[in-house]
C-alpha cells in the first residue's frame, strides 16, 4: 500500500518525490508542455525594467539584465525538463510515480515552477480569491484548467520547500 | 545670495552625489506566489533571518508592498535582478529627498 505523498532526502541531498498522485504527475507532464519556447508557461516577468520611467536605468536595464535573466531562465528550464525524464512509476504494483531531483537542482526547479505559475497567473487573469479557494474540482475551459495546473505546480513547489531549512546566500 | 560660479569640480561632485543617491528595491503582491517561496526567497537574496524574511512577506501580502533594502543604485539593481530570476515583481525607487 502506497504511504501517501512525501519527500525523500538522499544521503547526497538529493530528494526523491514519492508515491506522487496521478493528477500531480499530469501536472508534471503538461509542465513539459507548458516550457515549450510557445507554451504559456513562458514568463512574460522577465521582460520589463524595475525603474519607473528612469530613462537611463530603463537602457542599462534592457542591455544587461534582461539577456542575462533570460538565459538564467532558460538554464533552469533545461534542468528541469531533463529531470522530468526521470519521473516513472514507483513499481508495477503501486499507482503512485516518483521523481528525483538532484540538490543542486532544487533551486531550479522552485525558479522555474514560479515562473511557470506566474505565467499562468497573468495570463488568465488567476485572483487571490481562486488562489484562497483551493483545487478547482469543475473544470469547464482553459482557464480552469490553468487554475488547476497553478494549483497542482504549487503543490509541488511546496514540497520542494522544506520549512526547516535555512537557504545560503547565492544558492 | 549669488551663486558660486560653476567649475568643474563642482559638476563632478555633483554627479558623484547623483550615483550615490539611495534606491528602494520594493517588491510587490502577487496573488500566486506562495509565502513560503517568498519567505524562502528573501532569506537566500538578502541573507535575513526568518523572522525578518517573513514579516517583509506579510508585509507584502497585507500592504501591497514592502521596501526589502535601500541602498546604492548599482546593489539595488543586483538584487532586483535576483528577484525577477525568481519571478518576483521588484522595481527600484529612488529615495525622496
Amino acid at each position: 500500500m502506497g504511504r501517501g505523498p512525501r519527500v525523500e532526502r538522499r544521503k547526497d541531498g538529493g530528494l526523491v518525490l514519492r508515491d506522487l498522485p496521478p493528477a500531480i504527475g499530469l501536472a508534471l507532464r503538461e509542465l513539459r508542455e507548458l516550457l515549450r519556447p510557445d507554451g504559456e508557461g513562458r514568463p512574460a516577468r522577465l521582460a520589463g525594467s524595475p525603474y519607473a520611467g528612469d530613462e537611463e536605468g530603463d537602457g542599462h536595464w534592457r542591455r544587461h539584465a534582461e539577456p542575462e535573466l533570460r538565459h538564467l531562465f532558460e538554464s533552469a528550464r533545461t534542468t528541469v525538463l531533463r529531470d522530468l525524464e526521470g519521473l516513472a512509476p514507483e513499481s508495477i504494483f503501486r499507482g503512485g510515480l516518483r521523481l528525483p531531483i538532484p540538490a543542486k537542482h532544487v533551486a531550479a526547479w522552485l525558479s522555474t515552477l514560479a515562473g511557470v505559475r506566474v505565467a499562468l497567473g497573468d495570463r488568465h487573469g488567476i485572483t487571490a480569491f481562486e488562489m484562497d479557494a483551493g483545487f478547482p474540482t469543475d473544470i469547464k475551459d482553459a482557464r480552469d484548467r490553468a487554475v488547476l495546473l497553478v494549483h497542482l505546480l504549487g503543490w509541488v513547489q511546496g514540497l520542494l520547500i522544506d520549512p526547516e531549512e535555512e537557504p545560503g546566500p547565492g544558492e | 545670495m549669488a551663486k558660486a560660479p560653476r567649475t568643474g569640480t563642482q559638476v563632478l561632485e555633483e554627479t558623484r552625489t547623483d550615483l550615490a543617491k539611495p534606491w528602494k528595491v520594493i517588491v510587490h503582491d502577487d496573488p500566486i506566489n506562495l509565502m513560503v517561496y517568498v519567505t524562502r526567497v528573501f532569506m537566500q537574496i538578502f541573507g535575513y533571518p526568518r523572522p525578518k524574511a517573513e514579516t517583509h512577506m506579510l508585509e507584502v501580502h497585507r500592504n501591497g508592498r514592502s521596501i526589502l533594502w535601500t541602498g546604492g543604485r548599482e546593489q539595488a539593481e543586483v538584487y532586483a535582478m535576483k528577484l525577477r530570476a525568481a519571478h518576483l515583481l521588484a522595481t527600484l525607487e529612488p529615495v525622496e529627498e
